[in-house]
């Protein structure tokens, strides 16, 4: 797959203006700039033009189509078709560009919110051989001073599933790619900062 | 083929809900298929965890019942979510192809004066993509065997959402179906930025807070021990679906509108 270094309405736009001056659609491949050479070898070498195009990697893939049975139409309505589809995909990349720019601001504060939320969540559920001595201390009056250290507790499960879960929520409110293994880094990095926070608890208990 | 535990009828309509009238088209085989699978899946972990909970953790009878049936609804409700938002997410990205595929279309008729052989060169270079490849394999299928051209064109305009998109496909006989502006995607695009950014207050209020202090809470009023404990995790599960589905919800209808 080839990817091109401009975006598909150019594309487009040069091969209706190409095919405008009176070339065919072959030919008017050869006056893009920077259109993969290895590809206008292959033209020269006879290879058919749909081939080619469904070879290369476009955002709009199905503008493949639009050259489908280009040459046995009228070529002077074709052109204008070009024309007019390639201004509405450079409208639409425009307006894209304006949302994915507007929502890129949001994307950073949702990031911000997930990484803060992920390591506080982590580091309660690291402190959280604490909460069973506060509990008796609420319960029965006195606070003892052994803290037993387990990752597999309910209570520090709980942190587990509802960091995970709340990660997943986000990460899905801000429409991001790859969400399962973005959980899975999180599932790590909960489990390492646990760790982290209760060597160093329970190094601090001992003085 | 797939033996459902649950009538197939009650459990689309649980899972799906609003988006089995939206984008009918795009629910595959296999979504459904694996609906079918997590559904047998939860009721089958419903009963591995009463087995771990009543005999390896050693919890009374009530809480055994609560816990399981907390673990199955969370996993069967989280993850028929993702399916679900998958579904949507096909319908979105063709929504935004929409365009190109009925101009495309009309190109071709225009070049070969008969609807099925421009539909076979849509569908020539493999290009377009595979979940409304089968479904304009079946219009063509319909039309060999001797279907209504138009007819078959109107019930199939059903899958474009944007009535402007539909009307041109259902004019695609017409030599001047083609499109050449689209207002309405811009208008949409504004909307949708309006209201991820509503959504995203609610939510991050909802989200942040919710288990955080609720968590911190519970655990001091309740024994670290206590299977309780579990169960907050789990409803955070369901709750925090079922607030997404509602958003995504709202989201379908400012698209129709």
């Amino acid at each position: 797959m080839y990817k091109l270094s401009f975006s598909d309405h150019i594309l487009l736009r040069e091969i209706a203006n190409q095919m405008e001056k009176g070339e065919n659609l072959e030919r008017a491949m050869f006056f893009i700039e920077d259109f993969p050479r290895e590809l206008l070898l292959r033209i020269q070498l006879g290879e058919e033009i749909t081939e080619i195009f469904s070879s290369l990697k476009l955002d709009y893939p199905e503008i493949i189509n639009l050259f489908v049975s280009a040459l046995q139409a009228d070529t002077q309505q074709m052109i204008q078709r070009f024309k007019s589809t390639a201004k509405l995909i450079r409208m639409r990349e425009e307006a894209l560009e304006e949302r994915n720019d507007l929502l890129k601001v949001h994307k950073r504060r949702m990031r911000i919110i997930r990484y803060v939320t992920l390591i506080t969540i982590a580091m309660i559920a690291g402190f959280s051989p604490l909460f069973s001595n506060f509990y008796s201390l609420i319960s029965n009056g006195d606070f003892s001073f052994s803290f037993s250290f387990t990752i597999w507790s309910f209570l520090s499960l709980s942190f587990l599933v509802i960091n995970c879960l709340n990660n997943y929520y986000l990460l899905k409110m801000s429409n991001e790619k790859r969400i399962l293994f973005k959980v899975v880094i999180v599932f790590i990095l909960h489990i390492i900062i646990v760790l982290v926070v209760q060597n160093f608890f329970s190094s601090l208990i001992r003085f | 083929m797939h033996f459902s535990i649950v009538p197939k009828e009650f459990l689309h309509r649980i899972t799906l809900g609003k988006i089995r009238k939206h984008s009918e088209d795009f629910i595959s085989e296999n979504d459904l298929v694996k609906l079918v699978v997590l559904c047998n899946l939860a009721i089958l972990s419903f009963f591995v965890s009463m087995l771990l909970c009543y005999f390896l953790i050693q919890l009374n009878l009530i809480y055994t019942l609560i816990v399981s049936i907390a673990i199955s609804l969370a996993l069967f409700f989280v993850f028929s979510d993702y399916v679900r938002s998958g579904i949507i997410k096909k319908r979105r990205l063709f929504d935004e192809v929409a365009f190109l595929i009925i101009n495309s279309l009309s190109i071709n008729m225009k070049s070969t004066q008969s609807l099925p052989r421009s539909i076979e060169l849509l569908l020539k270079k493999g290009t377009v993509d595979n979940f409304y490849k089968k479904y304009f394999e079946d219009m063509i299928f319909n039309l060999n065997i001797g279907a209504d051209e138009n007819q078959t064109i109107d019930e199939n305009s059903k899958m474009f959402h944007n009535k402007k998109h539909k009307y041109a496909f259902q004019s695609l006989k017409n030599p001047d179906s083609f499109i050449e502006t689209d207002p309405d995607f811009l208008t949409r695009l504004k909307k949708e930025i309006k209201l991820i950014e509503d959504n995203m207050v609610i939510f991050v209020a909802i989200s942040c807070l919710l288990p955080l202090v609720l968590s911190l809470v519970l655990s001091l009023i309740v024994s670290p021990t206590s299977p309780t404990l579990l169960l907050f995790p789990l409803l955070y599960a369901v709750f925090g679906t079922a607030t997404l589905r509602l958003i995504q919800n709202k989201s379908m209808e400012g698209k129709n509108v």
